[in-house]
């Protein structure tokens, strides 16, 4: 199974994204969709067999392109895949997203013995490098391969237990430090794995979020290493990585500024408006259709409003648009209402 | 030896800089001192729950903070307790909490229970991943005037509407209130399912349980 171009588009997707770059016109805002095990829908894959079968998950991320023509194809491993290498628990629900299960680090003297992980001493990152290396060849040049990955800071915290973690920032920063670097290190042998099947990279930091943690900490322990893994990977991919933190963000912005981000990813509560005034200048901006609102429950009337406000509000930002999900789309999202974006964004090119 | 004031306000600013030993002394030298626990808990440990609740809202305060107020007024409260006088169990409000089955994220959930336990409410605290069925039985066995639940994931909300049903099914629906919280959670969604309140952070929580059953 082959990506195939969508008939209605004019360019393929890695066509519009070389355009957008170079600041050439294009055939239509791109769109990113965040998808991932709901796709295995399309082809009859649980969500289970989608983390653990490479063929299906390829399969089913190919499926759900023919079908869209979204504008980039993504996998792991996340937060999930590097924090199971690292020894962290993972639950995989037959339907359903993963997610993390008890705490791995229950004790900072763990790390005494521990060594960064190295993807060719662990199944689970092997997984994921045969996944990208059939996706990369399924693409075919016709839509770009940008795979994901948690940041240093969400990953160390599941690892250790995020309640425990949030804690420790003030009365173990040092042993915060000592596990922020384990994680750094283990994510750059991530990246060289990645790195010749990818066109690009994204990054997702969650608990980096605002909503959880003060600027302050963001700059002690956050900024530093994702700033650290952003360059090694620009340096290996030859492309700035993309970045989604949940959440209001506003109060980092001011990072994000001094950031090698390519395209910063909003959480839906955010105004594109004010994002393309501040942040416009020096990236792409990302987002953010409201993914339960809007997505799980909203009708299809109510996600084509919203995609034109957006459109309206963040179209024109020097670095480009890209529409996109707010968050993680909803499993149990109906495929529909992502044929309706495709067809909203198609129209308002007059594609 | 410090007065009652000066350990009242030991004990409050220990909170609010999150100072658990400190508290933890202030505390054992106030019950030592021979004055009422009660008077402990409400003007020292509560007064600075509370104003660690009004850093929070006003943003100067983060989640990581209020974890580490509460961990110095749970050192508090573990020494003072003990002294407390018996009390009527029939006069507390009494809320049950938990995240709903197929959810293990439970932060929110604990910052809940934490402000609500500060604000006088017994907390039964049924965990996470918690069965929706778990949730009726207890408020059944406690008698419980408020159900609360939380979930971070889309995958997971459609079990809090499923809750609600079961409520009606016991036919206890009307003798409690059911609010509801978390990331993907809205006021729209709450009153889409007949839940009785939504609340967008856990100092909002307090004030949504209060006026939901009528109390100051």
């Amino acid at each position: 199974m082959k990506a195939e171009p969508n008939r209605r588009d004019q360019m393929t997707p890695h066509e519009r994204r070389l355009a957008m770059e170079k600041g050439e016109r294009t055939d239509r805002i791109p769109v990113i969709p965040f998808i991932g095990e709901i796709s295995g829908r399309l082809t009859g894959t649980s969500s289970r067999e989608y983390w653990h079968d490479a063929g299906k998950m390829v399969e089913a991320e190919i499926a759900a392109f023919n079908r869209l023509g979204h504008d980039e194809l993504s996998l792991g491993p996340n937060t999930c895949g590097i924090l199971e290498a690292l020894g962290g628990n993972v639950v995989y629900p037959e339907e359903g997203m993963p997610y993390f299960e008890g705490r791995y680090l229950t004790d900072y003297r763990m790390l005494d013995g521990m060594e960064p992980v190295r993807p060719e001493q662990s199944k689970r990152l092997l997984f994921f490098r045969e996944a990208l290396e059939r996706m990369k060849k399924a693409a075919d040049g016709v839509v770009d391969v940008a795979p994901s990955i948690g940041g240093p800071f969400t990953i160390a915290a599941n690892l250790r237990g995020v309640e425990y973690f949030l804690r420790d920032l003030r009365k173990e920063p040092e042993q915060v430090k000592r596990l922020l670097r384990l994680v750094t290190d283990s994510m750059k042998n991530c990246v060289d794995m990645i790195a010749p099947y990818a066109d690009g990279l994204r990054m997702a930091d969650p608990v980096a979020s605002p909503a959880l943690i003060s600027p302050k900490y963001f700059r002690e322990m956050v900024y530093p290493y994702l700033v650290e893994i952003m360059e090694y990977a620009d340096g290996k991919i030859g492309q700035k990585p993309s970045l989604h933190i949940c959440g209001n963000t506003r109060k980092v912005w001011d990072y994000f500024r001094e950031m090698p981000i390519r395209a910063i990813s909003l959480d839906n509560i955010m105004d594109l408006e004010e994002a393309k005034q501040e942040l416009g200048g020096r990236m792409t901006i990302v987002g953010n259709i409201p993914p339960v609102e809007c997505l799980l429950h909203g009708s299809e009337e109510e996600l084509r409003k919203e995609i034109r406000e957006e459109v309206q509000k963040a179209a024109g930002s020097s670095k480009g648009y890209i529409s996109a999900s707010g968050c993680d789309v909803p499993y149990q999202t109906d495929f529909a209402m992502l044929d309706s974006w495709m067809d909203e964004i198609r129209k308002i090119s007059g594609l | 030896m410090s007065s009652k004031e000066e350990l009242l306000k030991r004990m409050s600013d220990g909170v609010v800089d999150m100072e658990e030993d400190d508290v933890a002394e202030a505390a054992q030298e106030f019950i030592d001192a021979g004055y009422p626990a009660l008077e402990g808990i409400m003007d020292g440990l509560i007064d600075g729950m509370n104003r660690t609740s009004v850093l929070f809202e006003e943003e100067e305060y983060f989640v990581t903070d209020v974890l580490l107020c509460s961990d110095a007024m749970y050192a508090g409260l573990n020494v003072l307790k003990p002294h407390l006088p018996e009390e009527d169990p029939e006069s507390k409000k009494k809320a049950v909490i938990g995240v709903v089955e197929g959810d293990t994220h439970d932060i929110g959930k604990n910052l809940v229970k934490i402000m609500m336990e500060t604000a006088g409410f017994e907390m039964v605290d049924l965990g996470r991943d918690v069965p929706l069925q778990k949730f009726v039985d207890t408020a059944k066995e406690t008698r419980a005037d408020l159900v609360c639940l939380s979930t971070l994931m889309t995958t997971t909300m459609s079990g809090m509407k499923t809750v609600i049903d079961l409520l009606k099914e016991a036919g206890i629906r009307d003798e409690v209130k059911v609010m509801i919280g978390g990331g993907p959670v809205s006021k729209n969604f709450a009153d889409k399912i007949g839940a009785d309140g939504y609340s967008q952070n856990a100092v909002e929580a307090v004030r949504l349980a209060k006026s939901l059953l009528n109390i100051a």
